[in-house]
């Protein structure tokens, strides 16, 4: 048994593109315990509700990240409607949902490329990267941006969609569907990518549940909870949704879920474009939240459930606003993962768990 | 399947008893947060399961009024340790005094500039507190007034008290001005309006009120 060593990992790191700092305690090559900080970059954007009005806010909150941007505006959104009771059409509501899960695609590739990269596959890291575009690019043929979309206010969304245009969007995905498969015989059928991440940063269903796990991150150890299982808006009407599971608990399984979770994503947008209504995208809405009212919701981000609350004062701005994003709640998980590792596994295990500071330092 | 987001008052005391049953009930601990009242600090508890009907209920409770000068909040950490980010979170954002976190940061969990910044309640906030606050004394001042004049309505709607009742004069001497009660008045007539634009119209009444005064004692 060699002596305990203390080696700082990051906030500045080759394989973190955000600000995440880790004081390792090693003996030998083996971590024994590990104490995370974040903090570096905490922008206070809750505070602005104090600024900011309930429409202005939006654009606040899809800036509190750039990956999960429409989630965030979502999420807000769905909060604040049922803070004054706002009923949104139902076509605005399948819209929302399509852009939210065509968000998750490409977080999803986004996080695989990073993840090939980490594991240095580069062809694989280019390849993921390059299907991305092609979901920026609806996003840019939809809403005219490809990461800050605005598309969503209080009481439904800011533009509509063609059906014809719905159609082509749904063409696309099933030609990205065919080229997505290759990528992911890569990850799941390559030799390479197996002997870096199977058995590697194992945890059981027992301790994810303990640790209050969410998103893929929990599911990869057969904790069964997705936040779009719990049917709230164009989530409700699909006919039939399993959260994506795997009881193996390592890397392996966290990127075996999120491969499945993109072609479970473009198959929910089919079929919500099959059967999307023709009852009005919505209007902002006029009303002020009452005083003291309190609101609290829950949505599938990419990255796991993200909470929101908010608390009006009879203003046009809110008194509080608190988005508590998946990765503060993943923390807990990430330091029992990591704790017993080799540390040349330290940088897989941060980012199987696919964190994102940018969205804890909100 | 379907969803409920409840809230619930707790007290302080009851926190530890709470998250012990909720988490030997098998409930998830979703978040823990902090709102500026206008007495202390209200801390929200959540946490999540799904009921025996299917529902999936995020249950909130809230600790009203917490005071962080002489009060120390009980860490949750023993029973979820997912909440130590939480309770870093709410000492170096909000300045509550947590106990027995089980990964504590002692304050440098933020890396912030000052001490409690979320704590500190803008000029915005007090603005908009002070304006709900005039808003609501002027909808209940409208609601008195119109339940008034009800009672009088139905008070001219007997005859015989009509008849009894002396009519009044014509031209009624001048009433003296108190300025007090016209003031309450013009404050509560311009609750709601933006504070800025309640500012000036404010300047203006004063100057008007002056003259008035002025006129009243130069026609005595």
């Amino acid at each position: 048994m060699g002596k305990a060593t203390v080696i700082p990992f990051g906030p500045q790191h080759p394989v973190l593109p955000e600000p995440l700092h880790l004081d390792l305690v090693v003996e030998d090559e083996r971590v024994i315990e590990v104490i995370p900080q974040i903090g570096f970059i905490h922008r206070g954007l809750e505070k602005l509700v104090e600024k900011r009005d309930i429409h202005q806010f939006i654009y606040v909150a899809e800036r509190i990240c750039g990956i999960c941007s429409f989630g965030h505006s979502l999420g807000y959104a769905e909060t604040v409607e049922d803070l004054m009771g706002v009923e949104v059409p139902k076509r605005a509501q399948y819209l929302r949902v399509i852009w939210h899960e065509l968000s998750r695609i490409h977080s999803h590739l986004l996080w695989m490329g990073l993840g090939a990269d980490a594991f240095g596959f580069e062809a694989l890291f280019m390849h993921c990267w390059r299907l991305r575009e092609r979901i920026l690019d609806i996003f840019e043929a939809t809403t005219g941006g490809r990461v800050i979309l605005s598309a969503v206010n209080i009481g439904g969304v800011n533009r509509d969609i063609e059906d014809s245009e719905l159609y082509a969007i749904v063409d696309k995905l099933e030609g990205i569907r065919g080229e997505y498969h290759e990528i992911c015989n890569a990850f799941v059928n390559d030799y390479s990518v197996a002997s870096r991440l199977v058995g590697v940063g194992y945890l059981s269903q027992e301790e994810a549940e303990a640790l209050c796990m969410v998103g893929p991150f929990a599911r990869a150890s057969n904790v069964a909870y997705d936040c779009r299982m719990l049917g709230r808006g164009g989530y409700g009407d699909l006919e039939n949704f399993q959260p994506i599971l795997s009881d193996e608990g390592d890397c392996y399984a966290r990127v075996k879920v999120r491969a499945a979770e993109v072609e479970q994503s473009i198959d929910i947008i089919k079929e919500l474009v099959s059967k999307i209504p023709h009852d009005g995208i919505g209007e902002k809405s006029k009303l002020t939240p009452a005083d003291g009212a309190m609101a609290s919701n829950v949505l599938e981000q990419p990255r796991g459930e993200c909470y929101y609350f908010a608390r009006g004062n009879g203003t046009k701005n809110l008194d509080r606003m608190r988005m508590r994003t998946p990765t503060s709640q993943n923390l807990a998980g990430m330091v029992k993962a990591l704790e017993g590792c080799e540390l040349a596994d330290v940088p897989n295990i941060i980012l199987t768990i696919d964190p994102c500071i940018s969205c804890c330092e909100r | 399947m379907a969803f409920q987001s409840t809230f619930t008052p707790i007290e302080l005391g009851d926190l530890l008893n709470l998250t012990r049953a909720k988490h030997d009930a098998g409930y998830r601990f979703a978040q823990m947060l902090c709102a500026m009242a206008d007495e202390g600090i209200d801390l929200v508890y959540s946490f999540i399961k799904q009921d025996d009907e299917g529902t999936w209920q995020l249950e909130n409770y809230v600790i009203g009024g917490y005071d962080p000068a002489t009060q120390t909040v009980p860490s949750v950490t023993g029973y979820f340790l997912s909440a130590f980010p939480f309770e870093n979170e709410a000492h170096d954002l909000f300045g509550v005094k947590v106990e027995g976190n089980k990964i504590d940061f002692a304050g440098r969990f933020y890396q912030v500039a000052m001490d409690a910044p979320m704590a500190v309640i803008s000029p915005e906030q007090k603005a908009a507190r002070e304006k709900a606050a005039r808003i609501a004394a002027a909808k209940a001042a409208k609601e008195a007034k119109a339940k008034a004049a009800a009672a009088g309505e139905a008070g001219a709607d007997a005859p015989a008290q009509a008849a009894a009742e002396p009519k009044p004069a014509a031209q009624p001497a001048a009433a003296p001005i108190d300025p007090e009660a016209e003031r309450a008045a013009f404050e509560a007539k311009i609750a709601g309006v933006d504070p800025e634009k309640a500012d000036r119209m404010r300047a203006a009444f004063e100057v008007k009120l002056k003259k008035r005064i002025e006129a009243q004692k130069g026609g005595e």
